[in-house]
């Protein structure tokens, strides 16, 4: 805090007022260290009763998860009576909503069936529900989380209409809870959104459907001419993480598209799903391209390894850029006794840096 | 059978706990990485249930570690929210016996620690 | 109009406006900085970071850390950075030309081998000496660079050019990073759209008195002796409250040279660090600003106001008096190379208000203090002014800062609660109460000395000796 002094007779208040005025900072500083140091208090006695709470659901949640229904009647889990008296409470029941969430989160098969259904027996759905009511943003989306992990598909209709909302943070949690309800045909918003997608929703949404069947390679093949990047992009993406040989024709021509992180998408995905003719429409296109684009190309004609590519990755050898003269020489590198070869007799291979960039290719090799 | 878990999610760690207690074996747990390779020589475990991100030490230098000890060769088991080939691969190599990925069934783990003690 | 007439109406009405808008901007900074605090909170509060952990889609970092006779504790600095949460990672130790047995206790402590490494100069430094990796995969991911002598921003230099991923971190290697922190950190470059996020900052703590164990943050306690603990309350409010509402409006020049994440791509197309400033850290971010300005690209940079970083706090006054002169003479510096972009349209936000506030506030305010302060004190003895004048205004601006400070406190207490005994609270309040009479006038005379040393051409760090993080250590064994 900087000290400033200053006078002037017009301008400043008399002593008096700024007395009052010092009066009243040093009653504010007050009040709130008394409120700062009742707070901690009440803080402390909340976080001592959430442990409370958090050990007695220990026993709740592993006879959960351990459950078994024994298949005469309804399925029942058994709950003591102070955790039944204990749901009364708000913060109790948003606990064990917590718990059976991160529980859901990491256990598969019946342990998790059966966290379902204790959120099911106990009605808590509604209270996930009332959070789609809120105002506040980050309520809403909470609740549409806790919805979507306990698997709560009778409310998708809910839960569908926030893929429109207003907040893009509860757009992206509304789209995430319809994939992981859905799967594969949660993806339908792909079809209409003109918004972009961006790196994170589409890393959560990649790793909901890593799990799950159902993969429409038609519907990808859709997308990867929409006109939305992000669309195409995430397009290219899901085609590379499942392999979807079959849409490699669909893909090539997204290396002529104008926005050069759809042209680098593809040139990634292509090394996932290459063939015969993968080679010649990167080499065709590589001129154009900026440095990155061209470093993932050579990556991609290395890992394909044609000894047809020996001439061309030779000729990249001279490129300006030294990274680009790293990635020909990596290429090569795996291609064998053919591609040591090109190393072998490019004239300057003894020169710097050539000398140096090949022995570090050739070390990266046999490491 | 002595098995030591290693694991930093409450929730799991009693999971896992109250699941492989209930197959008789006897455990010990430890909720970091560094406690799990200090619990390694104290309680000599007949096997290790390892996760892979963990404060201190992870389950690839638990391994790691093992593998370098002499005597007995331990089986392990790697229990991670990683799946990618390349981390399963990694730990493969390094010496871990089975790669169970999260979300994980406390069932489906039961089967594999009683089959990898059982060979 | 005579001249003193002139001079006593600029120096009355000057100052007069200087203070008003001061305190007006503390007040807006409080409001900006509560709005985007409650915003990351709340988006925090429901994101799941552990995607990022383990997806093969998060994108690459290099961490960048500089090592100076470090040999005390880099072996545990550098285990505690190899745990570190994130897949994609390369961790690239520089060892700038030690005189101590550094790069040794590495090699011995993590099976290193000198590799064949083409280093591409993308950016001019000195010679490298060598590159070493581990014959351990475990520790595949730690790259060591042995060079020679150059100082903070040619290691850094030199670690971007051996970097091989598409964002950098670079941070003290004595800093204690949290484990989640490259995910935090990796956040915002992904999840922006519209515009290129070219850098994000990290909330700075510090670690005085704090439990470490293993190069790890065990237990947080507030510093046990004041300066280290004026120095934390500072901090609290510089990055609590200051570079939160920078961030809001996306107008922010300073990222910790401590910790901050960078886009690759654009530090080189800047050149890198510049070794012509002892501010090299902030000299950066306004170059980098300043490119996508020129370049007309959309972009922001954010920050994070998580505790991810721990370091320790000069304990001395005589290390302290060094920092902040250092810091003096590398803001003038930064200022001195961009003026250009002093109330120039061209540059927007950063051009008409991040460089004028940075110079007028940050730069030139101990300077208005000082003097202010002296002129109103020789005023009061001469008669001009009376003495209750003089103490009720000086009481005014003190009371001011005190309650900013305990406003600080307050949102510290309401965020992350680090500091959550009662105890810990009143000694933080008292030590707002003292800061202005012990802690304060010693940083604006060690700003003014920066002022001094500049104009007699002094460029260089000083010996920033540390003790190592003093306090409670424990043994790992116990």
């Amino acid at each position: 805090m900087r000290l400033v002094l200053l006078y002037s007779p017009a301008l400043v208040p008399q002593p008096h007022l700024l007395l009052i005025a010092m009066a009243a900072m040093v009653g504010v500083l007050l009040l709130i260290t008394i409120f700062i140091l009742i707070y901690l208090v009440r803080r402390r006695k909340h976080e001592k009763k959430l442990e409370d709470w958090r050990d007695q659901l220990i026993g709740t949640l592993q006879r959960t998860i351990f459950f078994e229904d024994d298949g005469n009647a309804p399925a029942t889990i058994p709950l003591t009576f102070k955790t039944s008296r204990s749901l009364k409470h708000p913060g109790f029941r948003q606990l064990l909503i917590d718990e059976l969430i991160q529980g859901k989160k990491s256990l598969t098969g019946t342990a998790a069936a059966n966290l379902v259904l204790l959120f099911n027996q106990l009605g808590l759905s509604r209270f996930s529900l009332q959070k789609l009511n809120s105002r506040r943003w980050h309520i809403k989306a909470r609740g549409i989380q806790e919805l979507a992990v306990m698997e709560q598909r009778q409310l998708v209709t809910r839960i569908y209409r926030l893929t429109n909302a207003h907040h893009e943070l509860v757009r992206m949690e509304a789209q995430s809870a319809i994939v992981q309800l859905y799967g594969f045909e949660g993806l339908r918003f792909l079809d209409i959104i003109n918004t972009p997608i961006s790196e994170w929703q589409q890393i959560t949404l990649l790793r909901l459907l890593a799990r799950m069947p159902g993969i429409q390679p038609g519907k990808i093949a859709n997308w990867l001419s929409s006109g939305n990047d992000s669309v195409r992009i995430f397009a290219l993406k899901l085609v590379a993480e499942h392999h979807l040989h079959q849409l490699h024709d669909q893909v090539i021509p997204c290396l002529h598209h104008p926005h050069p992180d759809v042209r680098m998408q593809t040139v990634r995905c292509l090394k996932e799903i290459y063939t015969d003719a993968t080679s010649d429409a990167m080499i065709q296109i590589y001129a154009a391209q900026n440095i990155h684009c061209r470093l993932a190309i050579l990556d991609v004609l290395g890992a394909i390894g044609a000894p047809d590519n020996g001439i061309f990755l030779s000729q990249r050898l001279a490129e300006g850029d030294d990274l680009l003269k790293l990635g020909a020489a990596r290429a090569l590198i795996q291609m064998g006794d053919l591609g040591q070869k090109h190393l072998d007799d490019f004239p300057l291979s003894a020169e710097y840096p050539w000398n140096e960039i090949f022995q570090q290719a050739k070390t990266e090799q046999t490491a | 059978m002595k098995i030591l878990i290693a694991e930093d999610e409450p929730i799991l760690i009693r999971t896992i706990e109250v699941r492989l207690k209930k197959d008789g074996h006897e455990l010990c747990l430890a909720c970091d990485g560094q406690q799990a390779i200090d619990k390694i020589a104290d309680f000599s475990p007949d096997m290790i249930i390892t996760d892979i991100m963990m404060p201190y030490a992870s389950g690839l230098e638990i391994i790691s570690y093992t593998r370098q000890q002499p005597g007995k060769r331990t089986p392990i088991i790697i229990l991670s929210s990683m799946g990618q080939e390349d981390v399963v691969l990694e730990a493969f190599k390094l010496g871990a016996d089975d790669y169970i990925t999260k979300p994980f069934s406390p069932n489906e783990l039961s089967v594999r620690v009683r089959r990898l003690l059982a060979s | 109009m005579s001249i003193t007439s002139i001079f006593s109406a600029f120096f009355q009405y000057g100052l007069w406006l200087y203070s008003i808008v001061l305190l007006l901007s503390y007040l807006l900074i409080a409001i900006f900085a509560i709005i985007e605090i409650r915003r990351y909170l709340r988006s925090a509060s429901f994101t799941d970071y552990s995607i990022l952990a383990s997806s093969p889609q998060a994108p690459g970092i290099s961490i960048l850390a500089p090592a100076y006779n470090e040999g005390a504790t880099i072996v545990d600095n550098v285990r505690s950075l190899l745990s570190i949460h994130y897949r994609n990672l390369e961790l690239i130790v520089i060892n700038d030309g030690s005189k101590d047995d550094c790069l040794q206790k590495l090699i011995d402590a993590y099976h290193l081998k000198k590799i064949d490494f083409f280093v591409k100069r993308s950016i001019p430094t000195k010679d490298v000496r060598g590159v070493y990796k581990s014959t351990n995969p475990v520790f595949h991911k730690l790259i060591v660079v042995d060079k020679v002598n150059g100082g903070k921003a040619d290691a850094l230099n030199v670690g971007i050019n051996v970097s091989s991923k598409g964002y950098i971190v670079c941070i003290d290697v004595d800093c204690i990073i949290e484990q989640d922190a490259l995910l935090k950190m990796a956040k915002p470059f992904l999840d922006t759209t519209g515009s290129r996020v070219i850098a994000s900052g990290g909330v700075v703590r510090i670690a005085n008195s704090c439990e470490i164990r293993n190069g790890r943050l065990v237990k947080v306690h507030l510093p046990d002796t004041f300066l280290p603990r004026a120095q934390t309350l500072e901090y609290i409010r510089a990055f609590l409250l200051g570079r939160m509402a920078w961030s809001r409006i996306n107008a922010l020049l300073l990222i910790s040279g401590a910790f901050g994440a960078f886009d690759k791509e654009i530090v080189i197309a800047c050149g890198g660090y510049n070794h012509a400033t002892v501010g090299e850290d902030m000299e950066l971010v306004v170059r980098m600003r300043r490119y996508m300005e020129e370049k007309k690209i959309p972009y922001k940079v954010t920050y994070i106001p998580d505790p991810l970083c721990w370091t320790e706090a000069p304990s001395s006054y005589k290390i302290l008096g060094r920092q902040r002169n250092r810091w003096t003479r590398g803001t003038i510096e930064t200022l001195s190379m961009h003026k250009k972009m002093c109330l120039n349209p061209n540059y927007h936000i950063l051009g008409m208000l991040s460089y004028p506030y940075w110079l007028l506030f940050e730069l030139m305010a101990p300077l208005v203090e000082f003097a202010g302060l002296i002129c109103m004190l020789i005023a009061a003895l001469l008669g001009y002014i009376d003495w209750p004048m003089f103490f009720s205004l000086l009481g005014f601006i003190l009371s001011f800062g005190i309650l900013y400070s305990i406003f600080a406190i307050l949102m510290e207490v309401l965020t992350y609660n680090q500091y959550n005994k009662s105890s810990d609270i009143l000694k933080l309040v008292l030590t707002a109460i003292l800061e202005p009479f012990i802690f304060h006038p010693f940083v604006v005379w060690s700003a003014i000395r920066g002022n001094i040393d500049l104009l007699r051409k002094k460029n260089s760090w000083g010996e920033m000796s540390r003790q190592g993080f003093a306090g409670k250590k424990t043994n790992a064994n116990a």
